[in-house]
């Protein structure tokens, strides 16, 4: 109690000196607010979009460290994009096609960004046709120096691609495609700046397929940049979405109060509250990723909940009788403090995110608990303020009056769960539903479950070329890396390439595993061609000269500068986590035996390895998160209510929901991953508070000795409508994102919604049964004592019953007063 | 495997010679980890792995390839079983001289026996013996001809003191001098090869051997690259190198062994090198070559001898090897093993090639699914079992 008092004192003495400075400096309020407001508006329109590899993946697992240590080297392996040339009639043995294959050639050659002497065709110098003849090598490039488009030069150069050894990797297995392999430069030569992938993804949207797909030719381009850049453009048409939102909620604002003050300003001051949000991220230096973009949405429904609440206050004031300053006073007074914890709760659920040691998540949370603080700013102060000078309005204190009437019809049916008989009905398909949730929840996988990019959408165009180019060529996008770590100058001596071949010998058997290759690889084929190509000879020989020379050529990415790091590049049949555990459980294996003081294998690069990393952050990080929030949360509850009881009442229904989000996720095939893994935190955060309103506002019923049922009818009256539509409001303000190009966001936007409405639910339905229950017939509070009033100013709850009976006294109509929802 | 440290000095001493080159030549055994003592890691999918030759043992198909992976059907090749294998280099080639007992030859000069049909092996020979073999045959060589020339030149040198003016006598003297003179020759080739043979083993076990024969369950050959040869007359029990019966001064590759119906047998290499032996491998003759490209492959074809080498050339010999026709193929893709099976002729090669049909008659060329190269062949009823960069494959036979 006296913790309580200690938090809750500073927060009340500041809502009287706050209530002072408000309104009796009002001009001066407004216009501080609107300076502000240009100001962060102002910065705000520069915030950077912003998709950085390295903030999605856990920085400080091992494996990251790993791969960051040895990022130079390995650059040269990943950040290539490949075009698939399709020949949609016929096949690439025409002139027609091969005319546009030299010219996406030339076009991509003078890209900005590209690294020209890596660059990898058919038309490319560098892609040889070499032949083992009795004299040794023959050889020469793929297109010949005679060749015309003719009949007879197509044919050599069939021939030609035949020896080449490229089919299946820069020509298709029905030689009806074949690629162009264009590696990137992380600097861009032209600007001395990094690459910017939006800009390279739109060139190359401009530059080539614009350009050259037609009803003969159909071009498919993959590679992290172009993943990248269509990222970030369908994360930026969420801007569109945004609008709806806003669109929507007009709609359901106007629907709610009737009155065109009471839909505008909390409008405004809800996109107040986004502006200020996102100017400060901006003055912070972070940018807006694809995953804080959910944070606006977030801001903007909770904004526009807690105006709903004041405007909810004020227009009962006003039909009390009170004029426009006074009403906004009074409202403004009995909302602060409750509306002022309500959000340090939601911020406080937010700020668990923390221990989750991923840098986008990290961030979220800053950008969430920024959000929330803004709108303790806009929607607790400005608005009532603004409020101040609008009014309600007559003809919607009309429409409330008559409301009133029906209000009860509408309400009865659901006082049926506070009685013993509908409440042991409910906790019991409550627990059959938590059972369900549980029993359906074991399917849930960490990690992403879909081809392609995960981060698209499966029937998205990257996610169809990628698809194509899979399908025709003998390649995955599924990459795991394993770094072979030896001394300097010591990569390619025969006992450390042995000693890899039979890795890749090893790790080749692994379920999920399609094949790897490796500097020995090369060192083998070309071993093999050095002794006339036989087969016989395609192994490592303890010959180190015939090794050196075997790797006179490296291609690029095999190796690093100082000869002392070998990448093992292991192609996977998919990204599940089941495959990544089981690939990186053989390679600890092997590693546990075979690492010595020459070579060390260590984990892991490439795509698939990155996730290995983040999916075992995330397993482990999804429990002690759960935790964080359910304790922090329990901890408020029972601060607030001093009732363990009572905690259980307001958990147990947010723990179904936790459930049953699990379940659905099993269902509908969505992992537990960097997206999702907020979500339930941010669920449970705001769902929390349906509870604690309800439950405050119904006990506020019991204390003054009325039967359950008729105290719940009361609370839903007042709280339950308010819940309902802030339910409603916020699944709308996320759910909209079920439509995103982007696959985590659409995930994110399912989950919030069904969390936000589930939550909603769970208050209205198994709180009241759990009340029932647990706590009837005892009434476990007990009643206010006037004279206590410090103890009363300093609770939530008790402050409430004071204001409460005496409106109840003056006027049933006081039901509506003195509670935030959110 | 933890890495031992007894192999460190040699190891340092390598590494400051080589650094100059940028990379360091290690000896061979520097840690603990060494392929010629770490057995075959089991392979769920050993049969998709680079195979290179294949044997039978009774019904059993028996296939060896990369990583000391040897694999075992008994079931036409239908699925296949890994075998408990000690060494993990490459193996290249497999034999049986009866249905149980079996060998095997690889890379570093590995020798396996089984005498369980394939099911398990034990190495009886690597790298390091040969090598040691080597020696003492050239050391054999060397002494005796130092002592023949010892002989010659006594005998010269008598037959000079001995006459007078006997124009017969002088003749005798001269010709005593010719063979002194080819002693001497012979002599300073043995010694260098010595010399060779000595480099070799402190260079290690890393020359392959890349064919195997045994032509009794006593008598055998393995035969490989830079000329290495050995020779068994007890069931493996002991061998010698036969490196110095042998006429190959160039130190070619033995590519392909094979015996003839008619009991002879033919070895084929690189650059056209083709040999013979009558007397079941004791002694060699060189034959004409009508190539001058590398062999890979032999087979025995009833009455008829085939020679496969480079760049679709395919030679018949109805003579046992004495004469040879080329063979007219619509091909220039190396040719790798051949297989006589139910009249039927097959041959694979480099990128799918596929020979088959009857001897005597034109052969017809085709090319397998996937493109990979081949270099062995089995023959179970109805199909051939073909081993190469992919795996193990199963191919359905034309019927003729």
């Amino acid at each position: 109690m006296k913790i309580f008092n200690l938090l809750l004192r500073p927060v009340a003495a500041l809502e009287s000196v706050l209530e002072r400075v408000l309104f009796f400096r009002r001009l001066g309020v407004l216009l501080l607010f609107a300076l502000a407001t240009l100001w962060l508006g102002w910065q705000a329109a520069h915030i950077r979009t912003d998709a950085s590899f390295l903030k999605m993946i856990p920085s400080d697992h091992p494996y990251v460290i790993n791969y960051l240590k040895h990022r130079e080297s390995l650059s040269g392996l990943g950040n290539s994009i490949r075009v698939a040339v399709e020949a949609r009639d016929g096949d690439i043995f025409s002139k027609d096609y091969q005319d546009v294959l030299h010219k996406i050639s030339d076009e991509l050659f003078f890209l900005p960004g590209v690294d020209r002497s890596g660059m990898k065709s058919i038309w490319t110098p560098n892609v040889r046709w070499t032949e083992v003849t009795e004299d040794g090598f023959a050889g020469g490039p793929v297109i010949p120096a005679n060749y015309d488009g003719s009949a007879a030069s197509l044919e050599q150069v069939r021939q030609n691609i035949l020896r080449s050894g490229q089919v299946g990797v820069l020509v298709a297995n029905d030689f009806k495609s074949s690629i162009i392999q264009v590696p990137l430069l992380d600097i861009n030569p032209d600007t001395g700046k990094r690459l910017d992938f939006q800009a390279f993804s739109a060139a190359l949207e401009k530059l080539v397929r614009d350009k050259y797909q037609n009803e003969h030719v159909a071009i498919h381009i993959t590679g992290f940049a172009k993943a990248v850049g269509d990222l970030i453009d369908g994360a930026s048409q969420v801007a569109l979405f945004f609008l709806v939102a806003i669109g929507i909620t007009l709609v359901l604002l106007f629907i709610y109060s009737r009155s065109l003050s009471c839909t505008l300003v909390p409008l405004l001051t809800s996109l107040v509250a986004v502006v200020w949000q996102l100017g400060l991220l901006n003055q912070l230096g972070l940018g807006l990723d694809p995953y804080s973009m959910l944070v606006p949405f977030l801001v903007f429904a909770i904004g526009v909940s807690h105006g709903v609440q004041i405007v909810n206050g004020l227009t009962h004031e006003s039909i009390n009788g009170a004029d426009k300053l006074t009403a906004a006073r009074r409202a403004f007074r009995s909302l602060f403090i409750p509306g002022m914890v309500a959000l340090l709760s939601d911020g406080i659920g937010f700020v668990t995110l923390i221990v989750i040691d991923i840098q986008v998540i990290k961030e979220l949370a800053v950008a969430a608990s920024i959000g929330v603080a803004v709108i303790i700013l806009t929607n607790l102060l400005l608005l009532p303020v603004l409020m101040s000078y609008t009014g309600v309005g007559e003809k919607a204190l009309q429409h409330q009056r008559r409301r009133e009437q029906y209000q009860d019809r509408f309400w009865a049916p659901f006082t049926w769960f506070a009685k013993p008989r509908g409440a042991i009905v409910a906790v019991t398909l409550g627990i059959a539903a938590t059972a369900y949730g549980f029993y359906a929840g074991q399917d849930l996988q960490i990690g992403d479950l879909e081809k392609g990019a995960p981060e698209l959408r499966a029937d998205s165009r990257y996610n169809l070329d990628n698809a194509f180019i899979n399908e025709h060529y003998s390649s995955s996008s599924d990459v795991f890396v394993v770094m072979a770590e030896t001394k300097p100058e010591q990569c390619s001596s025969y006992a450390n390439l042995a000693m890899i071949d039979r890795f890749q010998g090893y790790i080749d058997n692994v379920a999920g595993v399609q094949s790897s290759v490796s500097l020995a690889n090369v060192a083998r084929m070309t071993i093999a061609g050095m002794n006339e190509g036989s087969l016989k000879w395609r192994t490592l020989t303890r010959n180190q000269y015939m090794i050196n020379s075997s790797l006179s050529f490296v291609p690029p990415g095999l190796m690093d500068a100082e000869c002392s790091l070998v990448p093992v590049i292991i192609f996977l049949d998919d990204h599940k986590a089941d495959t990544l555990r089981g690939v990186v459980d053989a390679v600890k294996r092997f590693a546990a035996d075979n690492n010595s003081d020459t070579l060390r294998f260590v984990l892991a690069a490439g795509n698939s390895g990155i996730e290995a990393a983040t999916n075992e952050v995330i397993g482990t990080a999804q429990y002690a998160m759960l935790a964080w929030v359910y304790a922090v949360v329990g901890l408020l509850c029972l601060l607030t209510f001093r009732s363990l009881t009572t905690v259980l009442c307001i958990l147990l229904p947010l723990g179904l929901t936790s459930v049953l989000c699990q379940a659905l996720m099993a269902k509908l095939g969505i992992g537990v991953k960097v997206a999702t893994l907020p979500v339930i935190a941010l669920g449970v955060g705001i769902g929390v508070d349906y509870g604690i309103y309800i439950y405050s506002r119904l006990n506020t019923y019991l204390v003054q000795g009325m039967a359950l049922p008729k105290a719940y009818l009361l609370t839903l009256k007042s709280t339950g409508k308010s819940v309902a539509f802030t339910g409603l409001t916020l699944a709308i303000g996320v759910g909209i994102w079920i439509w995103s190009p982007i696959k985590f966001q659409a995930d994110m936007g399912v989950l919030l919604t069904f969390m936000f409405l589930w939550n909603m639910l769970g208050a209205l339905i198994f709180l009241p049964a759990l009340v029932c229950l647990l706590k009837r017939p005892v009434v476990v509070e007990p009643p206010v004592e006037p004279r206590r009033t410090e103890e009363a100013e300093a609770s939530v709850v008790r402050v409430h019953y004071g204001d409460e009976i005496k409106q109840s006294k003056a006027d049933h109509a006081g039901r509506e007063v003195g509670h935030v929802v959110k | 495997m933890k890495p031992k440290r007894t192999g460190k000095p040699g190891w340092r001493a390598g590494q400051c010679v080589l650094l100059a080159l940028g990379l360091s030549l290690t000896a061979a055994a520097q840690a603990g980890n060494d392929l010629l003592t770490m057995p075959a890691l089991p392979a769920s999918h050993a049969e998709h792995s680079l195979q290179v030759d294949m044997a039978r043992a009774g019904s059993r198909l028996i296939s060896v390839g990369e990583r000391g992976n040897i694999l075992f059907s008994d079931d036409q090749g239908l699925h296949w079983q890994q075998a408990r294998v000690p060494v993990s280099v490459m193996l290249t080639a497999v034999t049986f001289s009866t249905d149980k007992l079996g060998w095997a030859v690889g890379h570093d000069g590995v020798v396996l026996q089984s005498d369980d049909a394939g099911a398990s092996w034990r190495k009886v020979l690597d790298g390091n013996q040969l090598n040691q073999l080597a020696v003492e045959d050239w050391q054999q060589q060397v002494a005796r001809l130092q002592t023949e020339l010892a002989a010659s030149q006594s005998n010269q040198v008598s037959a000079m003191v001995s006459t007078g003016d006997n124009p017969q006598t002088e003749q005798t003297a001269a010709d005593a001098g010719n063979d002194a003179a080819d002693l001497q020759t012979a002599l300073e080739d043995a010694e260098a090869a010595l010399d060779d043979a000595r480099a070799a083993v402190s260079d290690g076990p890393g020359n392959p051997l890349l064919d195997v024969l045994f032509v009794t369950p006593e008598i055998g050959m393995v035969v490989g690259a830079y000329g290495q040869i050995a020779r068994t007359e007890d069931g493996g029990k002991r061998w010698h190198s036969w490196q110095s019966q042998m006429d190959n001064p160039d130190h070619n590759h033995y590519n392909a062994l094979v015996r003839l119906d008619s009991g002879r047998l033919l070895l084929a290499g690189e650059a056209g090198l083709l040999m013979s032996s009558d007397d079941q491998g004791s002694s060699w003759q060189r034959l004409d070559s009508p190539y001058e490209g590398s062999y890979f492959g032999l087979l025995s074809a009833g009455a008829d001898a085939y020679l496969l080498g480079l760049r679709g050339h395919v030679f018949v010999s109805e003579d046992q090897g004495d004469s040879w026709q080329p063979v007219k193929l619509d091909t220039e893709l190396t040719t790798n093993a051949g297989l006589f099976s139910d009249g039927q002729l097959a041959i694979v090669g480099n990128s799918g090639l596929l020979i088959s049909g009857q001897p005597g008659q034109p052969l017809a060329t085709t090319t397998l699914p996937g493109r990979r190269a081949h270099s062995a062949i089995a023959a179970v009823p109805g199909y051939w079992v073909v081993g190469g960069e992919g795996g193990l494959t199963r191919i359905a036979r034309t019927q003729p």
